[in-house]
């Protein structure tokens, strides 16, 4: 386990930053606006938050020890954590897409009809984000897993989307907006230093937590020795980022698209050391 | 009907002919043992008035799928792959079905599942079913020498050994309600023990 897990790690920290990216587009187009040629130019640079999901599921494959079988996975829908995040991943990833594809050949000739279907589209790819997001924290909640199944593993994944999330939205910003004012500015860096003061805190009780687990043969201390180092280097990369962003905030000149595209790989990059550290600390309560 | 196995602590010498007899009778490769031996051991200096006495202690479990109850890894199955037989209550696995997520191999606290990494996809203990189906036990219950082992339906394993069911380094039974019967040796340790060590990680 732990950084083995490779395909893993990079399938949910990916997918969960492309969640979190995806509901800062919303909110932005819901609340923030913009010129009428920067909205159509961010409804395009989406595309990249699609392909990028697209491609962590393909990533995540390669964790399968039979890929030519995974369509197997969703075979337990509604019963099954696993299938539910395949399932509500596929069709977000679907609906996005979709919903893309609207967007660039534009549904006017449909008058009011074309209005309605896409509120409905946006909807129900909302609705499949909430539903993807929440399926992933769901399967790692499993009782025989002392070292997952806490408050802290869904708190973890949510700062992830939340970090994850506001690098890649920037990015979007940037590319669609040379000059970021108001919320599409603000509200990413501010919920990044949120999350990043919450990431420090769910750590800290995570270090104490594992010094309190013990089965009669494992320990997590033994399974990540090294888990005060990992986790200052991740700190560190995440710091590195957000004190780049109170730069720009500070001189006014809005994120350039160089600089945006560099926190998103440092973001990413901290995220999954994170991540790996989460999966090798997977022990059960008894001879695993 | 439900079947299950029964372990007696006190006789296992931890000669391990399980484990092989059930590699060999399943062709099991180098890393995958569907029945495991663990030794379990410990123990220190206690002061009894002005001298010291040792309280050094070491056994042995001997242990494959327990056939749980509440299978933890049919819940996290996504493929229906890990299934719980009706008809005996074993838990096995479709290997034509599984798609080597390994997420049944995370949850296990027995480590039943094993992931034969050749095949691509999980392998488990399934209680020889289809010796029970000619009669015959499975091949580790026939082939323990100091009859420690045995399998049956549960409900007449219990009222010919009792109920206790978990020793260390096994877990708690809450967790998932395993169809074991155990009968511990005078050294052996409650589950929740935390004084003694394993002594074959490795092979294990």
């Amino acid at each position: 386990m732990g950084f083995a897990e490779w395909p893993l790690v990079f399938f949910t920290v990916i997918a969960q930053s492309t969640i979190g990216a995806y509901w800062w587009c919303l909110f932005n187009k819901l609340f923030a606006g913009g010129t009428p040629e920067q909205m159509l130019r961010l409804d395009h640079a989406m595309l990249a938050v699609w392909l990028l999901l697209i491609a962590s599921f393909a990533i995540a494959t390669l964790h399968l020890g039979s890929p030519r079988r995974a369509i197997n996975a969703v075979f337990r829908v509604g019963r099954s954590a696993f299938s539910n995040e395949v399932f509500f991943g596929g069709g977000f990833a679907a609906l996005g897409l979709l919903g893309w594809i609207v967007d660039w050949v534009g549904l006017d000739w449909l008058g009011t009809s074309g209005d309605w279907m896409i509120m409905s589209l946006t909807s129900l790819t909302f609705l499949f984000s909430l539903a993807f997001f929440a399926s992933m924290i769901a399967l790692y909640r499993i009782r025989t897993v002392p070292t997952w199944y806490n408050w802290m593993t869904p708190v973890a994944f949510t700062v992830t989307t939340l970090l994850g999330g506001s690098a890649l939205a920037s990015c979007l910003f940037a590319a669609a907006m040379p000059v970021q004012t108001g919320l599409s500015l603000f509200c990413p860096i501010g919920v990044m230093a949120l999350s990043f003061v919450g990431s420090l805190f769910v750590t800290l009780k995570q270090a104490a937590s594992l010094l309190e687990i013990e089965t009669a043969i494992k320990r997590p201390t033994d399974l990540c020795p090294h888990f005060a180092t990992w986790m200052a280097a991740r700190f560190a990369l995440l710091f590195a980022v957000l004190a780049s962003w109170i730069w720009v905030l500070l001189t006014k000149d809005g994120l350039s698209l160089t600089v945006g595209l560099a926190g998103v790989v440092i973001v990413l990059i901290g995220e999954m050391i994170g991540r790996g550290i989460h999966y090798q600390l997977n022990m059960t309560v008894g001879l695993r | 009907m439900q079947y299950g196995f029964y372990f007696d602590a006190e006789k296992c010498t931890g000669c391990k002919t399980c484990q092989l007899a059930c590699k060999d009778y399943k062709n099991l490769s180098r890393d995958i043992n569907f029945r495991r031996v663990y030794e379990y051991s410990g123990g220190d200096w206690q002061a009894i008035g002005e001298t010291w006495e040792q309280t050094v202690f070491s056994y042995y479990l001997s242990i494959a799928c327990n056939h749980c109850s509440k299978p933890v890894c049919v819940e996290v199955c996504p493929s229906g792959a890990m299934y719980q037989r009706p008809e005996d209550g074993i838990v096995t696995v479709d290997e034509d079905l599984c798609i080597g997520c390994q997420l049944c191999h995370m949850s296990c606290p027995y480590d039943a599942p094993q992931y034969d990494a050749d095949k691509g996809h999980m392998t488990k203990c399934n209680g020889c079913y289809e010796r029970l189906a000619v009669g015959l036990k499975p091949v580790c219950v026939e082939s323990c020498p100091t009859r420690a082992l045995d399998f049956g339906p549960i409900e007449e394993l219990r009222a010919r050994y009792g109920r206790f069911a978990t020793i260390a380094p096994m877990p708690p039974e809450i967790f998932t309600a395993p169809n074991i019967v155990v009968r511990p040796n005078p050294n052996a340790r409650q589950g929740a023990d935390r004084t003694g060590r394993l002594g074959n990680a490795e092979e294990v």
